[in-house]
């Protein structure tokens, strides 16, 4: 599919919103016929129109403390309850997504922006400069992806910001062995000696033969690490690394639960099944999308 | 295989240096201002040279570094910068308590990813086959904080069984000591197990397909047999390797769920010397936790090039 796209003069013959055979539309209707994708989908619509409409979403303030409704419980006022500074839970949730998704998407792009241009020329050149490259990201590799983030963490200074460069960075290290991978794949290709052998310079190679190629592997692997990026994140911030309280985030609703695990075990079920769902829907949206993007893979199951 | 193990560590070595530099440069080199963040709330511009000149982080940084390299080629960390504890002594006390709790972890994801993951593998498409896909990606979607916190719910406030918090050393009353592990062992060992059960299944799918499989088969073997016989033990040579990216999440596990329980390991005191800007104690454990990875890392892929010759010569 990502070849497809990247190459032929045909493609740009097709209409791609009435004709029923441009890849994008076969795409869909593949996808469409898994229930798997279809629910994950579901939920991270839900979760990112939160994150991009929370006031519409939310019926309460979320940092609006309101000592009179502290834990009341499930009731119509707050249908999912209060925290023990009577803040809404279900409003708190709804910002914390906006959270989540800004980090995620934000920690996934630096990965991508630095990764991909490191992994292509590193599998075009080869030779030292591919070693010296390559050995680079496996002492990146060395440390848990958690431990790396706070060793960042520890120099920059806490706060959200920090927290997504800190995410962000080692996800270098992951999109540059990917797109590596894939650029060693097809460099031995005919394809690619006779875009040499009509002149094409290295910049012309990279942009238009060897980024296309790593279109699949990326979009899939990204997805999978907006979950990761999501669980780190609700991590630092439960740890009081990340998002500073009274700021909503899933991670801090968990702090303040972990104190009244006993009075009020809800507090933290709620917030920690929100992470659980949102992070479950980017695992089994990448894991259809590498059955449906990498042909390599297909069958395997 | 000589030449392979010498390689190998070599590189690791290499690998080991640019942890070094990688280590000590975030935390020193990264604009976050180290002095006036130690020194506390609102610091005035005195106060911040004070504790700059105090902690000798006023010199040049490549001085710095090459003293602390220094320092690790004799097995000396530095001191803390709060209470001029050695560090090295410091972590040697803690590590007990992460080693124990990792290698339980590591044992009780093994014992679950192993079975599982061959039966899965044994016969794709079934309903368990499903199950594991399912509890695998759950493994991987359930933050452990929030898992380790559902825990504390049900087998220490609701039933009792366990203790929710803190440990007991095993030389005064061992029994007491898994008692109080039991919940951190299963809290990383159920979040790391998926990913391996995977593997397993993987292997399991891959090797079914070859030839002497279906040899094996048409001779007339029980498919027990051939599962047992010839699956199987071909199916674990890949599986090695993942062990060393187990080790990884499983310290990486390790931070968190420590601090949760509120175990006196690594883990823990890494956080806790986070939140208080002690450095050379973050500097320490991490390069301490990473070269733990490298080394088994090594010893992963030595003992894979040793069961799997065509890796030696690659």
């Amino acid at each position: 599919m990502s070849q497809k796209s990247g190459d032929s003069a045909q493609d740009t013959l097709i209409d791609p919103v009435s004709n029923r055979t441009s890849p994008f539309f076969i795409f869909w209707r593949r996808f469409a016929r898994r229930p798997i994708g279809v629910f994950s989908l579901s939920i991270l619509s839900i979760v990112i129109f939160c994150a991009l409409l929370p006031s519409i979403v939310a019926t309460h303030d979320p940092i609006l403390y309101d000592g009179k409704a502290a834990l009341v419980g499930f009731q119509t006022d707050h249908w999912l309850g209060t925290d023990n500074l009577g803040r809404d839970t279900y409003s708190r949730l709804v910002h914390g997504a906006r959270t989540a998704i800004v980090v995620g998407f934000a920690s996934v792009a630096i990965g991508v922006v630095g990764g991909l241009p490191i992994g292509i020329l590193a599998g075009w050149w080869g030779g030292r400069r591919d070693e010296v490259l390559m050995r680079l990201m496996d002492a990146i590799f060395a440390f848990p992806s958690l431990l790396f983030t706070l060793l960042i963490i520890t120099g920059l200074g806490p706060g959200i910001q920090n927290v997504t460069i800190a995410i962000g960075v080692p996800f270098i290290a992951v999109f540059a062995r990917i797109s590596r991978g894939s650029t060693l794949a097809v460099k031995q290709q005919d394809f690619i000696s006779s875009a040499l052998s009509i002149g094409a310079g290295d910049a012309r190679i990279a942009s238009r033969h060897l980024l296309p190629n790593a279109f699949a592997p990326v979009v899939v692997q990204g997805t999978l690490l907006f979950g990761v990026a999501i669980i780190i994140e609700a991590s630092l911030s439960f740890l009081g690394l990340g998002t500073k309280p009274p700021d909503p985030s899933w991670g801090i609703m968990l702090t303040t639960a972990q104190r009244f695990l006993r009075q009020e075990p809800v507090l933290a079920i709620i917030p920690g099944v929100a992470i659980s769902l949102t992070v479950l829907a980017f695992n089994l949206i990448g894991d259809v999308l590498r059955d449906l993007l990498d042909p390599r893979l297909r069958g395997a199951d | 295989m000589q030449t392979f193990i010498l390689r190998r560590t070599f590189s690791s070595i290499f690998v080991l240096f640019i942890v070094t530099l990688i280590t000590f440069f975030s935390i020193n080199l990264l604009p976050g201002d180290l002095a006036s963040r130690i020194a506390g709330e609102e610091p005035s511009q005195e106060q911040i040279e004070m504790v700059r000149e105090a902690l000798g982080l006023n010199r040049p940084l490549h001085v710095r570094y090459f003293e602390w390299i220094g320092g690790i080629i004799r097995l000396d960390l530095g001191d803390s910068l709060r209470t001029q504890a050695d560090v090295s002594e410091l972590i040697g006390r803690k590590l007990a308590v992460t080693a124990e709790l990792g290698l339980l972890a590591l044992i009780v994801a093994i014992a679950i990813a192993i079975p599982v993951g061959v039966l899965a593998g044994a016969r794709p498409g079934t309903f368990l086959d499903y199950g594991l896909t399912i509890f695998a990606v759950g493994g991987v979607s359930i933050p452990n904080f929030f898992l380790a916190m559902v825990f504390i719910i049900f087998f220490a406030v609701k039933l009792g069984w366990f203790p929710a918090l803190g440990t007991v050393s095993i030389t005064e009353d061992p029994l007491g000591n898994i008692r109080s592990l039991v919940l951190p062992i299963f809290t990383i060992g159920l979040t790391s197990c998926g990913s391996m059960a995977r593997q397993v299944r993987g292997a399991m799918v891959e090797v079914m397909r070859q030839d002497y499989v279906r040899t094996a088969r048409s001779k007339g073997l029980q498919e027990r047999d051939v599962i047992l016989r010839h699956v199987f033990r071909n199916a674990l040579i890949p599986v090695v390797t993942v062990l060393g990216l187990q080790m990884t999440i499983i310290i990486g596990g390790s931070i968190i769920t420590e601090t949760i329980f509120k175990l006196p390991g690594m883990g823990k005191l890494l956080i806790d010397s986070i939140y208080i800007m002690d450095t050379p104690i973050v500097q320490g454990i991490v390069l301490v936790l990473a070269a733990t990875i490298l080394a088994l890392n090594l010893l992963v892929d030595i003992s894979y090039a040793y069961l799997d010759p065509r890796i030696r010569y690659s």
